[in-house]
């Protein structure tokens, strides 16, 4: 693996140690119906149970415990988010004793808003564009001397990403692919620099809501993406970035297969239903996104050798009194 | 004088144990700092068939095909539950089986059922009809009847419950238990006082069930013919206790019944749903319901830890009760 990645394993696993007392080492599930389905064993990762309801919580708890190590004065915390990482810096910030702020977009799901104040941190509301959520948060964050932690593009959020791959493959250590939602990278990225660190013929793949085109780009080895960036139309809020971050962008790029899930929201309502009825477990929509990558005609052509197949239920913060399904 | 024990319990364990594996115990530090005390769900949400029924369904037909009579398939009535769990148990020890279930089951419970390659035949929403009919197929059929509660391989199946309970939290001080005809709630009181008989056993029953009166009174309270309770809680509309299991829970279980009503029950679901990320239906909603009550958090301190069980999942996520009426 080059040297030249901001991140490394060393990184991922003193991470591991910062945060493994206060984040759950989630569970794996598997499903043998699901198995017999679609021809392969899969194991699902259930970041879905996970302290604030998704697997933010492990990158967000890694920055602020690094920040208090590295800066004894810091007073508290300011980042943007549509929800998850709000929710998991309110939570890490809480843990650690420290003030939060969070600037949301203004259609963000009520039930995200109101278990961000339930934390104790203060929420502030902005346009739903890429723009005004970093142009409001340079803002606060200027005004109350609070310390910036962005949602993916930071080597620590990126590391504290990167444990789960550090337990799955303890779980399952026969994992040969892992299949991951994906909105600015900074999972993806950590997942892949422990995984392929841990076990380098694994393959990581990257699960996309259709029009993030991430497969064009990471062909080309260019970031095609139009500017300014742009949210797509999907009903996964969680993965609705176009672009990927510009420091996760070089680790996906050497290290996350070519060949990327697109899902459109209809397989993204499938792959939910299924996790629902099947598994018994509240999923949002970006983890629907991960189950319908398994249920796809592209997994099911993926070489033999792939026996073993992670899935990350990335989380669990959907609305249940707007399920998409519900017209 | 109770023709069911411990040995009952630990034989059906032996059983079904190569079938299915252990369920989780959940916790949530939440609902604990909100309602002030240890507790633990049973995930039998999660169990094979998404409910509890199928440990009580192997032990059955396992026993039946123990005993050298020549068995060429099952049959019973459910509301749902406990015909998948036979639908399911019997295609994995090789037998048919037909299920009686209502025409008003969720259309999910049914098409599991055929899922598993058992028949359905539908009846009447009512436990008369349920009865009849099944009596009928029996009949027509040869098969041998599994019914879903009241049998005490039955209970020694969901007995097996308690056992891995208080394997994995060994100072439950108490067990929140939903109850129908009562089948789960009598294995896991019998299998629970037997380990640690200072354990006390709590019955959960949608409203209209008026078990606490009956169990002060000593007396089946019920009227005839049996019917069903008015509650969204589809696994747990029988009114009455079974007539086996009437004497066990008069016996072990706590004179005081958790009651909970429809709003209460969505409450419990709900906190299941958006808390704990875990789907369950309606009788288990009444469980955490009792779990959120005044009256447990009136009851004495020395309950420090209380066991739930999440008894089934088989909801229609179609037709979440939440959504009704908008």
């Amino acid at each position: 693996m080059s040297k030249r990645l901001p991140v490394s394993i060393s990184d991922i696993l003193k991470a591991h140690s910062r945060v493994k007392q206060n984040v759950h080492h989630t569970p794996v599930v598997t499903n043998s119906t699901f198995d017999d389905r679609f021809g392969r064993k899969f194991y699902f990762k259930c970041e879905n149970l996970q302290k604030t309801g998704s697997f933010k919580a492990r990158g967000a708890l890694n920055a602020v415990t690094k920040l208090c190590e590295e800066d004894k004065t810091v007073s508290g915390v300011v980042t943007h988010s549509s929800g998850n990482h709000g929710q998991a810096l309110a939570w890490a910030a809480k843990t650690m004793g420290l003030k939060c702020a969070v600037i949301a977009p203004n259609n963000s799901p009520a039930v995200k808003l109101e278990a961000i104040k339930g934390y104790g941190a203060d929420v502030v509301l902005c346009e739903p564009t890429p723009t005004a959520r970093q142009q409001t948060c340079d803002k606060v964050s200027k005004e109350r001397g609070y310390y910036f932690v962005p949602p993916y593009d930071h080597y620590d959020v990126i590391a504290g990403q990167g444990t789960m791959a550090v337990e799955f493959l303890e779980q399952v250590p026969q994992l040969d692919a892992i299949l991951v939602p994906t909105s600015g990278g900074g999972m993806v990225s950590g997942i892949a620099i422990a995984g392929k660190s841990i076990k380098p013929d694994l393959k990581v793949f990257i699960v996309e809501p259709q029009g993030k085109d991430v497969e064009r780009c990471l062909q080309a080895g260019d970031r095609l993406w139009p500017n300014p960036p742009r949210f797509l139309n999907t009903i996964a809020d969680g993965i609705r970035l176009q672009q990927l971050g510009h420091i996760t962008w070089p680790i996906i790029l050497e290290l996350v297969e070519k060949q990327v899930f697109s899902v459109t929201n209809d397989e993204i309502i499938e792959g939910m239903k299924f996790a629902f009825e099947r598994m018994k477990l509240v999923v949002e929509a970006a983890s629907g996104a991960g189950i319908a990558a398994a249920m796809s005609d592209k997994m099911c052509n993926l070489d033999d050798n792939i026996k073993h197949v992670g899935v990350i239920l990335c989380g669990g913060n959907t609305d249940i009194h707007h399920l998409p399904w519900y017209q | 004088m109770t023709k069911i024990s411990i040995a009952d319990v630990l034989q059906a364990h032996y059983r079904i144990k190569p079938f299915l594996p252990k369920t989780p115990v959940l916790t949530s530090s939440t609902f604990d700092a909100m309602h002030g005390r240890k507790f633990y769900f049973k995930a039998e949400n999660m169990q094979k068939t998404g409910s509890f029924k199928v440990r009580g369904a192997l032990n059955a037909i396992i026993k039946l095909q123990e005993s050298g009579e020549p068995v060429k398939g099952v049959t019973t009535h459910s509301s749902g539950n406990h015909g998948q769990a036979l639908a399911w148990a019997a295609s994995k020890c090789g037998l048919k089986c037909n299920v009686i279930t209502p025409h008003d089951t969720p259309n999910i419970k049914i098409r599991s059922i055929e899922g598993y390659g058992a028949s359905v035949t539908l009846c009447e929403p009512n436990p008369t009809s349920r009865e009849e009919t099944c009596q009928r197929v029996t009949m027509e059929t040869g098969y041998s009847f599994v019914p879903s509660s009241d049998h005490y391989d039955i209970m020694a199946g969901q007995g097996t419950i308690a056992l891995e309970f208080l394997d994995e939290v060994p100072n439950l001080d108490a067990i929140l238990i939903p109850a129908s005809k009562g089948g789960m709630a009598a294995g896991i009181a019998i299998t629970a006082k037997s380990l640690k008989p200072n354990i006390k056993i709590f019955v959960v029953e949608p409203k209209g069930k008026d078990l606490e009166r009956c169990l002060i009174a000593g007396e089946r309270l019920w009227p005839n013919p049996p019917q069903f309770v008015d509650t969204i809680a589809d696994g747990i509309r029988i009114q009455q206790l079974g007539k086996l299991t009437w004497p066990i829970l008069l016996k072990l279980a706590e004179k005081e019944v958790f009651t909970a009503d429809n709003e209460e029950i969505m409450r419990g679901m709900k906190f299941a749903f958006q808390r704990m990320k875990v789907v369950i239906e309606g009788a288990s909603g009444a469980a955490v319901a009792a779990a959120m009550s005044d009256r447990l958090r009136k009851m004495d301190d020395s309950i420090k830890n209380v066991g739930v069980i999440l008894c089934g999942g088989n909801v229609d996520i179609d037709q979440l009760p939440w959504y009704k009426g908008k």
